[in-house]
């Protein structure tokens, strides 16, 4: 990145509380990635670390005009950074769609291949209900499953992040869940082999 | 929650090794107030450290830069109401799928009434019978280990685990020492013939063979269904004769299935190189390739056969493709050595495909035929299928 030859933390300060759009996106750049991973790590969802990402950012900005009398602008976002990340975990650690989400997703690791037989009416429904997932998810999960691939392996194929995979397999998984009848989703992990996938 | 504790469940909870119990503990230990420094510091740790591996994620980046962008002209929906949205369409969709997908009212099934069977029907399991040259015979199973018999200069052992070895020690003989491994209903073996040749043997198969080959070629003759992994001999071509059917080998590793009542006899190659002959026709069949011979001795090859499909039976599974039900029923009936009956006519226009581990019961296996909406009664070691 550029910026980083341009401004040292103490310049970025002054910068940016004086109004310096490329000096707060040079502050993005560089710290972006270290918030966001910090919060997928702990919350296991892309969805919520980027909500915590962006309000970050947005109080950053929004609260330009108090920095001056900050000594320490590293110090300063990642204690803000912290806050928020620990704000939200208390509050989405009460809320039942993410517990649910957050229990499939352990599981998820713990997923064990079962065996079972199928028609193909069947594997038409199967290969419907697949037409409802995003194209990533749709990729993370033929590459787990039928490629048999790690979770690992699929975030370096992909070039997303391991809990991003993981969030995409639970997500199409809950969505597959919702949508097959209960004896059509257990043997789903078989189907896929016999299907043609996007 | 002593903090020692806490810093175990928080690493286990990062690297995603937390059971369900110990997710439920994590939990919990975020909403107890006295935990609240050690969170804090464990986050300000993950800040500081950046032990995470890059995100990497152009998209993820810009999504987020779009929305924290000052610049930006704010036209989108508010963050709050973007994610309720977002909500809203996923419903609607499953709405419409549903509208769409609507499974067809299925005709009233006969209620299967379940029957407790007469007998115990158990998977297949290590068993087979040797007979030597002079018509003696051992039963073998799945504990006996150590020397079994001689022919002549062979040492015939078993060792364990439903294998059997031939290694010759000193000369050949002279003679040919014909012994027959035959492996009933419910039953599997492995032998390692005297030439180092490995050969896994399927349920209702035998083998007979040479205890040790010292003729211009090696010569076995198979019924039912085998895996072969041939040693590498130059000078003595291997063959297998199953049926009106030769297989002639180099070495090589190939699947043949040639049970009476499959009707055909089915050769898979998976390396190496084989030529397939009957009295019709002689073909050479590549790794990959599925030479089917039928009764009249034409053979038919497809270059596209699903090796992990032909030998999962040697990895402990049955895998169907595009098997019709009686294909199906075949081989359940020959591992749980069990007869199938049908209550009706034989449906043959339903295809199945799937896997189901060889080590399963029956009971479980029914359950599993079930799901498929095949109904069958099970009445002393007979399955009865139901329309």
């Amino acid at each position: 990145m550029e910026c980083y030859l341009h401004y040292n933390d103490r310049d970025l300060l002054s910068s940016i509380s004086a109004g310096d759009q490329e000096a707060y996106r040079c502050l993005f750049d560089r710290y972006w990635e270290r918030i966001y991973a910090a919060a997928l790590a702990l919350s296991k969802s892309p969805e919520i670390s980027e909500d915590i990402t962006q309000d970050v950012f947005t109080m950053i900005w929004e609260k330009r005009a108090t920095l001056p009398a900050i000594s320490n602008l590293e110090g300063f976002l990642f204690i803000s950074a912290r806050n928020l990340i620990y704000d939200r975990l208390r509050k989405i650690n009460v809320q039942e769609n993410y517990l649910k989400y957050l229990r499939n997703y352990f599981e998820e690791s713990h997923r064990e291949e079962e065996a079972y037989i199928y028609s193909r009416d069947i594997l038409q429904q199967v290969q419907k209900a697949m037409g409802l997932l995003s194209p990533q998810q749709q990729k993370a999960f033929r590459l787990s499953r039928l490629e048999g691939l790690s979770h690992e392996e699929i975030a370096v194929v992909m070039g997303v992040s391991r809990v991003t995979v993981k969030s995409y397999i639970v997500q199409a998984l809950a969505l597959l869940r919702k949508y097959l009848p209960a004896h059509v989703f257990s043997l789903l992990l078989l189907l896929l082999p016999a299907i043609s996938l996007r | 929650m002593h903090p020692d504790i806490f810093t175990t469940l928080l690493s286990r909870y990062l690297k995603d090794e937390l059971n369900a119990e110990e997710l439920e503990r994590f939990r919990e230990a975020l909403l107890v107030e006295e935990n609240h420094e050690l969170w804090k510091k464990a986050i300000d740790g993950m800040l500081q450290d950046n032990a995470f591996p890059a995100v990497n994620d152009g998209d993820t980046k810009e999504r987020i830069w779009q929305a924290v962008n000052p610049k930006a002209s704010r036209v989108g929906w508010p963050r709050i109401f973007r994610r309720s949205m977002a909500a809203a369409a996923a419903v609607a969709l499953l709405i419409s799928a549903g509208i769409y997908f609507y499974p067809k009212p299925s005709k009233k099934l006969p209620e299967v009434v379940a029957v407790q069977p007469e007998r115990v029907i158990l998977p297949g399991s290590n068993k087979a019978i040797l007979t030597l040259a002079d018509g003696s015979q051992v039963t073998l199973d799945s504990t006996g280990t150590g020397a079994i018999a001689t022919q002549g200069n062979t040492h015939i052992t078993q060792l364990g685990g439903g294998q059997l070895a031939y290694n010759v020690k000193g000369g050949t003989d002279a003679a040919l020492q014909f012994n027959t491994l035959q492996v009933p209903r419910g039953g599997q073996f492995r032998i390692t013939l005297a030439d180092g040749t490995k050969v896994w043997l399927n349920a209702a198969s035998s083998l007979r063979y040479p205890a040790s080959f010292n003729g211009s070629d090696r010569a076995v003759e198979l019924t039912g269904e085998a895996y072969f992994e041939v040693a590498t001999l130059a000078e003595k071509p291997f063959r297998v004769k199953v049926n009106n059917t030769m297989v002639q080998v180099l070495g090589t590793s190939f699947n043949i299935m040639g049970y009476p009542e499959e009707q055909v006899t089915r050769t898979t190659l998976v390396e190496g190189a084989i030529q397939v002959k009957t009295d019709r026709a002689t073909s050479r069949i590549y790794p990959g390739q599925l030479a089917t011979t039928q009764p009249n001795g034409e053979t038919q090859i497809r270059p596209d056969a699903d090796v992990d499909q032909v030998v999962a039976w040697k990895n402990g599974y049955f895998f169907f493709y595009h098997e019709k039900l009686p294909g199906v029923m075949r081989q359940i009936a020959r591992w749980y050595d069990v007869d199938v009956e049908y209550a009706d006519k034989i449906p043959e226009e339903r295809e199945f495909g799937g896997k189901i581990a060889r080590s399963s019961s029956i009971d479980e296996v029914i359950r599993i035929l079930k799901l498929s909406n095949i109904h069958v009664k099970l009445t002393n070691k007979k399955i009865i299928v139901q329309p």
